[in-house]
């Protein structure tokens, strides 16, 4: 910070009064980055990004889609992860922020049944609820499928929620250009 | 009121100089952690799934002409494309049923060690352009179970009555990532002056076999 003593101080100086150097932080520029930030932070939020949040223990697929993302029942479909630093799962399980309640083990995943007896149940019991609470019946899934999950579990998946006439499946993907 | 000492006047203009800025700063300092934390970097879509009811009898989608047709016409009626990933990254596509080799069951060899997506999306297109041909009207379905699309979706017609459909098909242990750049594949192909076509939207996963 650079003071510059004024014309008028050696007046002052002159008539006995010392006036104090003015002297404060420099809060323009800050302020401008801050406005640079704060406008691109609101340009990249996306309302509809807070109805899905990726799960931290698998990897997503990516596609060219843009379909927006929707409220709607939401289960997670892992097989591990490359990453050992992450916590490894496998099965079915309800997407929810915190304690996630595990549907289908890997035991379960890995027989021949072309339907999952756990997923079954599981959907029966959200069905019941809906019906009970006069939610209307969608019909609507959404799955967070990891991209290593193999065709045979995810057959199993799919023949499972249309059993529970779950018709129609949203998969979650990363979307590229 | 009594009058103002011209000294006092003098420190009032002084003081009222520049902007206090501490308040907005303040309020930037809160609102950008907080967006940091919820702002999408890796934006997420959806994929959408919907295979196709089944037929039922009631035949209510201009199903009356099919009585009216000759056994050889209801033969052609379908195209019944069938994309099938096998093993060693080759990937079978199959019309009308056929199982031999020839220019209705061909097999599209790997690329670089993985399924050539960019074959398979020339070859689909060519089948839509030479064999399925013109759409031959619009017709549209019936959607009350999602609440988003509620109503009558519109949708293309073709000579072949499943002209919109493909059965894509795996090995068991196929990733879930192939799977899902197959069906982005099968559903749209966009050419270089940046026009899309539609494909085949409508898949149905099945099992090999």
């Amino acid at each position: 910070m650079v003071m510059v003593p004024s014309k008028a101080a050696g007046a002052s100086k002159a008539s006995g009064k010392r006036r104090k150097p003015k002297c404060g932080l420099q809060l323009n520029a800050m302020m401008d980055m801050m406005t640079v930030i704060l406008l691109f932070l609101i340009k990249s939020y996306s309302a509809s990004g807070a109805l899905i949040q990726a799960s931290d223990f698998i990897d997503l697929p990516t596609a060219q889609r843009d379909m927006e993302p929707k409220k709607a029942l939401a289960l997670i479909v892992a097989n591990g992860n490359s990453d050992p630093s992450v916590e490894q799962q496998f099965g079915v399980f309800e997407d929810m922020p915190k304690n996630i309640r595990q549907i289908c083990d890997r035991t379960e995943m890995s027989t021949d049944y072309v339907v999952l007896p756990g997923l079954s149940a599981y959907l029966q019991e959200q069905t019941d609820f809906r019906e009970k609470t006069g939610a209307m019946f969608t019909g609507e899934v959404t799955i967070q499928c990891a991209d290593n999950v193999p065709y045979d579990w995810l057959l199993k998946v799919i023949n499972t929620c249309g059993q529970q006439e779950y018709a129609t499946i949203d998969f979650v993907i990363i979307k590229t250009k | 009121m009594p009058a103002e000492k011209p000294s006092s006047r003098r420190k009032q203009e002084e003081t009222g100089g520049d902007l206090n800025l501490t308040p907005i700063m303040n309020l930037m300092v809160v609102l950008i952690p907080m967006l940091i934390q919820v702002a999408a970097f890796t934006e997420l879509a959806l994929l959408q799934y919907m295979p196709p009811a089944e037929a039922d009898d009631s035949g209510d989608s201009g199903d009356q002409d099919d009585e009216d047709k000759t056994p050889d016409e209801e033969e052609i009626s379908n195209l019944d494309l069938i994309v099938n990933l096998v093993a060693n990254n080759v990937i079978q596509v199959s019309m009308f049923n056929t199982t031999e080799l020839g220019d209705k069951f061909y097999e599209i060899p790997e690329s670089a060690g993985f399924y050539n997506m960019k074959a398979l999306q020339d070859s689909l297109y060519s089948i839509k352009k030479n064999i399925v041909g013109e759409s031959t009207g619009m017709d549209s379905t019936w959607a009350d179970e999602m609440d988003s699309t509620k109503g009558w979706i519109p949708f293309k017609t073709y000579k072949y009555k499943d002209g919109r459909d493909v059965k894509l098909t795996a090995i068991g242990i196929t990733p879930f990532q192939t799977i899902i750049k197959t069906m982005d594949a099968l559903l749209f192909i966009e050419q270089s002056n940046g026009e899309k076509h539609e494909l085949f939207p409508q898949i149905v996963l099945t099992k090999l076999g």
